[in-house]
């Protein structure tokens, strides 16, 4: 058997179920914590326990509370939702504000695009449907085998199934698409077998052309809808599947390819429902890399390190740093119908998520054992919607019209991010920590703009104008860039130099100062 | 100050009068003296032909075909065999040497290139092979390698230097990795534009920014302190470069404007033929590393016409590098190399197209001490093997770092505290040099 089904997911191992009733027995409590997470606190404590290592403090509600608006929503929280958060006195607060976010508006917006990078890259044009479909998905929390059953099976024209954009988008190439759904819901660097039998692992070009010859036969068609009142017509994307799907041939080879598993087995259905056994297959209970995959990814999301790197690297080369606690969470994920929003509750509620990036003596060089949070550099996407936020323009936006938004960022974003030229949707970030990055962080618009109060609509401005102190102004500033209150030896500091400042103008002082806390590192990382 | 320990195979006690082997030689004592000892043991051996050979590269220009170029349509090409195409080949300026008809420019400069005609890799999946090609390293989880332009960052730094080290064109690269971001590849969009945000804005001024810096240095300080592998330095390090650069009578380099029309056109009228011109610009202004990238070589349909049309960029671009190079006397001190991540396939697909091919293509080195004129390794008649000489990409960064004076053998450590050679298994290519 060449799929290597090592270790078949068959039953849901008995210990932890058994676990697992026990700790729901004790948690009868009001307890918005999953279970689940208890589970992963012990495991974690005994990792560190066993390599000598101090974990870190409990981070401090504004570094929490940062931390989950960047992860979950792509942004900075505002000065007033710091200010609620920190104000609340309740004992489950941390808990509440998971919940309150997980499922939002804005979590809906930023998973979107999440989404829509790894399924179809950043640069592909027509996935409209594509992108409201992922969004009503994530929106009612659609389960996740369903979700990839629902791409990888999709039919019909985009106006009724939006999903059949992900493979329309590449023409439905049965290449593009088989290194796709290997590399992002397996985490199988099947793509290296496009060309050769894979070096390393189990994989040969049989495999790959097998799943290939899946799409063979498929292909889009554009049809035109009905006029509109102005008389113009859009055009929809349709796939259509030919009855007896011509097989694929292995380049440089006579051998054809029909449809297989890469556990060997043929498909010996219809060619109309070739596409909906292939999803059966992938998103089956018993394929372990489908659950472990999604977990993986999501892990490194929050985590800020994956059990498995690169994403797409299980197999023999990159042995998972900690195989049981990533089999263990696959686990929870299966047990609870492939419900991608628990998941990211379990994580979220966990110790090690929710401590500080402060290192200790001990456990300063630790990157492997969660014993401290890792600190992740804003990508270029969080940091352009935080910097909106935070200098203001965000609200003149909204009354922009959205094609020059649109605009705006592309132009803002292309200068950062660098679209590969190799049919894989794969991209380059080149921002955090470049002189390019700080270029534009020292002459850019936005950010100067941001630290002018005088400009129209810039927060700065607005603070100003509306704090009757310098301490009241330095702790909204603080709120708003930094997302905490400034302390004690931050206010003296900031005091002194409002006194020594030069300028006969305070405002150009306070625009120095916001400069400067928009350039810190503190605002460009995710600590 | 770097330690530099001396590759002892090509550096024969009689040289060492040459400035760079004194200036090594007084920067170690005690390790160059051991190495002397290594020195006079090989010298009877098989190096004797490097006898002679000094490393005279001071920069480097790389000239990077993303996608992979066919070495079958370029520089190795088989007229007449059932592999060949419909595209010819025409003679050179060196004897016995042959390339595509489409190559007409370059193959007047033939006298200052070497061929490899014999690179072997084994990978040939884009990413990894970008990888490879740019770090000498397979990839690997946790380590992440520094691209060849920041190890020459790193070991040719000039400190007092206002413009970056190392330069990407057209495209970005990998990062420095273990070496960090001050030597990461300084990213230009593209050349014919002017570099976004080089000014000061209105109502900013230097003395305006330091009074900024002041503050910025201040209030990071206490977050810093406590986060592992983050410091203020680096923080500040990047700001002061930006600084320098903004501030810059050198930042002129990425000035195209000043060039005469006719030798702009001469490269070419386009952001890989533009680049190129930048690129000599900058190695006239002291940067160590440049490299030029451009797209659209993975052509596994409609290669010929692809091809074509990539060739009429890439003909006018390379050979006016080289001419431009050796004119201004430059040449001599300036390494030229033209490669892909990977050659492709010698057999036409259904496609008209070729496909990945790891397994022989070629690479193309000139200046730098390079001995022009040749072409190293063979492939056979239908090219899907090679005959003679295998060259890795290792022994090929062996030989850049042979050229330009690293010692391949330096190491520098992983985050983990794990020894990263700059070059692994790799031994310099001699018929370069010799």
């Amino acid at each position: 058997m060449k799929f290597p089904f090592r270790f078949p997911r068959n039953q849901i191992h008995l210990t932890w179920l058994a676990l697992l009733l026990s700790f729901c027995i004790c948690n009868l409590s009001e307890s918005r914590i999953p279970t689940s997470t208890e589970l992963v606190n012990v495991h974690i404590k005994a990792k560190l326990k066993e390599q000598n290592l101090e974990p870190s403090k409990r981070s401090s509600d504004a570094e929490f509370l940062r931390r989950v608006h960047l992860d979950l929503t792509g942004k900075i929280p505002t000065a007033d939702e710091v200010l609620e958060f920190l104000q609340d006195r309740s004992k489950n607060k941390r808990e509440k504000k998971i919940d309150s976010l997980i499922g939002s508006e804005p979590y809906v917006d930023y998973w979107t695009r999440l989404w829509m990078n790894w399924l179809v890259g950043r640069g592909a044009i027509s996935v409209d449907n594509l992108r409201n479909w992922v969004a009503e998905a994530l929106a009612v929390n659609m389960p996740y085998n369903q979700f990839v059953t629902g791409l990888v099976s999709a039919e019909g024209d985009a106006r009724d199934n939006g999903a059949i954009e992900y493979q329309s988008s590449s023409n439905v190439d049965p290449i593009a698409l088989t290194s796709s759904i290997s590399r992002l819901f397996l985490g199988l660097p099947m793509q290296c077998a496009q060309c050769h039998d894979h070096k390393t692992e189990d994989w040969y070009q049989e495999d790959f052309y097998g799943i290939a010859a899946f799409f063979a036969g498929s292909r889009r068609v554009n049809v035109y809808s009905e006029p509109e009142p102005d008389g113009s017509r859009q055009e929809i994307s349709r796939i259509v599947t030919k009855t007896n799907g011509d097989p694929i041939r292995i380049p440089g080879t006579e051998t054809a390819m029909s449809p297989r598993f890469p556990d060997g087995t043929s498909y010996q259905g219809t060619s109309d429902l070739k596409r909906q056994a292939l999803a059966e297959w992938v998103t089956a209970e018993k394929n372990p890399y489908f659950a472990n995959a999604i977990v993986n990814r999501i892990w490194a999301h929050f985590m800020g390190k994956a059990f498995v790197e690169p994403l797409d690297g299980f197999g023999d080369e990159y042995p998972p740093s900690d195989p049981e606690l990533l089999n263990t969470l696959a686990d929870f994920f299966v047990i609870y119908d492939y419900d991608l929003q628990y998941l990211i509750r379990i994580i979220l509620n966990t110790e090690a998520y929710q401590r500080s990036s402060e290192t200790n003596k001990s456990n300063k060089d630790d990157d492997t054992y969660y014993s401290h949070a890792y600190i992740k550099p804003l990508d270029a996407e969080q940091f352009f919607y935080s910097m909106l936020q935070a200098t203001g323009f965000e609200r003149l936006q909204k009354r922009w019209a959205p094609d020059r938004f649109e605009q705006m960022k592309r132009e803002y974003l292309e200068r950062f991010i660098y679209l590969l030229d190799n049919g894989e949707n794969e991209e380059i970030e080149a921002f955090n920590g470049t002189v390019p990055q700080a270029l534009m962080m020292i002459n850019g618009s936005m950010v100067n703009d941001g630290a002018d109060s005088k400009r129209r609509g810039s927060m700065l401005g607005y603070i100003l104008d509306r704090g009757r102190t310098p301490d009241e102004r330095l702790e909204h500033i603080y709120l708003t860039t930094l997302s905490r209150l400034p302390t004690k030896k931050e206010k003296v500091y900031f005091k002194r130099y409002l006194n020594r400042s030069l300028y006969r103008n305070k405002e150009l002082a306070y625009g120095d100062f916001y400069w400067a806390l928009l350039n810190s590192a503190e605002f460009a990382l995710n600590h | 100050m770097k330690t530099q320990i001396w590759v002892p195979e090509y550096q024969p006690p009689d040289t060492l009068n040459s400035e760079m082997s004194r200036r090594n030689f007084l920067q170690f004592g005690m390790s160059s003296f051991l190495g002397l000892v290594a020195m006079q043991h090989l010298r009877s051996t098989a190096f004797a032909q490097m006898e002679n050979i000094v490393p005279r590269a001071k920069r480097c220009i790389v000239l990077f075909m993303n996608g992979g170029a066919s070495q079958l349509d370029t520089f190795d090409p088989k007229p007449g065999t059932l592999n060949a195409g419909p595209f010819g080949a025409i003679p050179t300026t060196a004897e016995g040497i042959q390339f595509s008809q489409h190559l007409p420019q370059v193959a007047e400069q033939a006298h200052h290139l070497a061929v490899i005609r014999s690179m072997v890799s084994r990978e040939g999946n884009h990413e990894r092979a970008r990888y490879l090609m740019h770090t000498g390293y397979a990839p690997t989880g946790s380590v992440r390698h520094p691209t060849f332009g920041s190890v020459a960052s790193h070991y040719l730094d000039d400190e007092d230097s206002e413009l970056p080290n190392c330069v990407n064109i057209n495209s970005p690269s990998f990062t420095a990795g273990i070496l960090g971001a001050k030597h990461d590849p300084f990213v230009v969009n593209d050349p014919r534009k002017p570099i976004d945000d080089l000014k000061y804005p209105e109502q900013m001024d230097r003395r305006r920014f330091e009074e900024r810096l002041k503050i910025l240095r201040n209030i990071e300080k206490d977050f810093l302190k406590n986060r592992s592998g983050r410091s203020t330095e680096a923080h500040q390090a990047v700001y002061k470069k930006a600084d320098k650069l903004i501030n810059s009578p050198s930042a002129k380099a990425f000035d195209l404007s000043d060039e005469p029309i006719a030798l702009r056109n001469a490269y070419g009228d386009n952001r890989f033929g533009q680049g190129c011109l930048m690129a000599r610009r900058l190695i006239e202004s002291g940067v160590k590393f440049v490299e030029v990238s451009l797209d659209g070589w993975d052509t596994h349909s409609d290669n010929f016409m692809r091809t074509q049309e990539l060739l009429k960029v890439v003909d006018p671009a390379f050979a006016a590098l080289v001419k431009d190079l050796d004119d201004r006397s430059l040449l001599d001190e300036t390494i030229v190399l033209w490669l892909g991540e990977f050659g492709r396939t010698p057999k036409i697909n259904e496609n008209e197209g070729r496909d990945h091919f790891p397994n022989g293509w070629s690479a193309v080195i000139a200046g730098g001490g390079v001995r022009g004129g040749r072409a190293i390794g063979a492939t056979s008649e239908d090219g899907t093997v090679v005959l003679e000489r295998p060259v890795s990409v290792p022994d090929l960064f062996a030989s850049l770092c042979f050229a330009l004076g690293i010692d391949y053998n330096n190491q520098n450590y992983s985050r983990a505290g794990r020894p990263i050679r700059v070059v692994n298994n790799g031994s310099v290519v001699n018929e370069l040099f010799a």
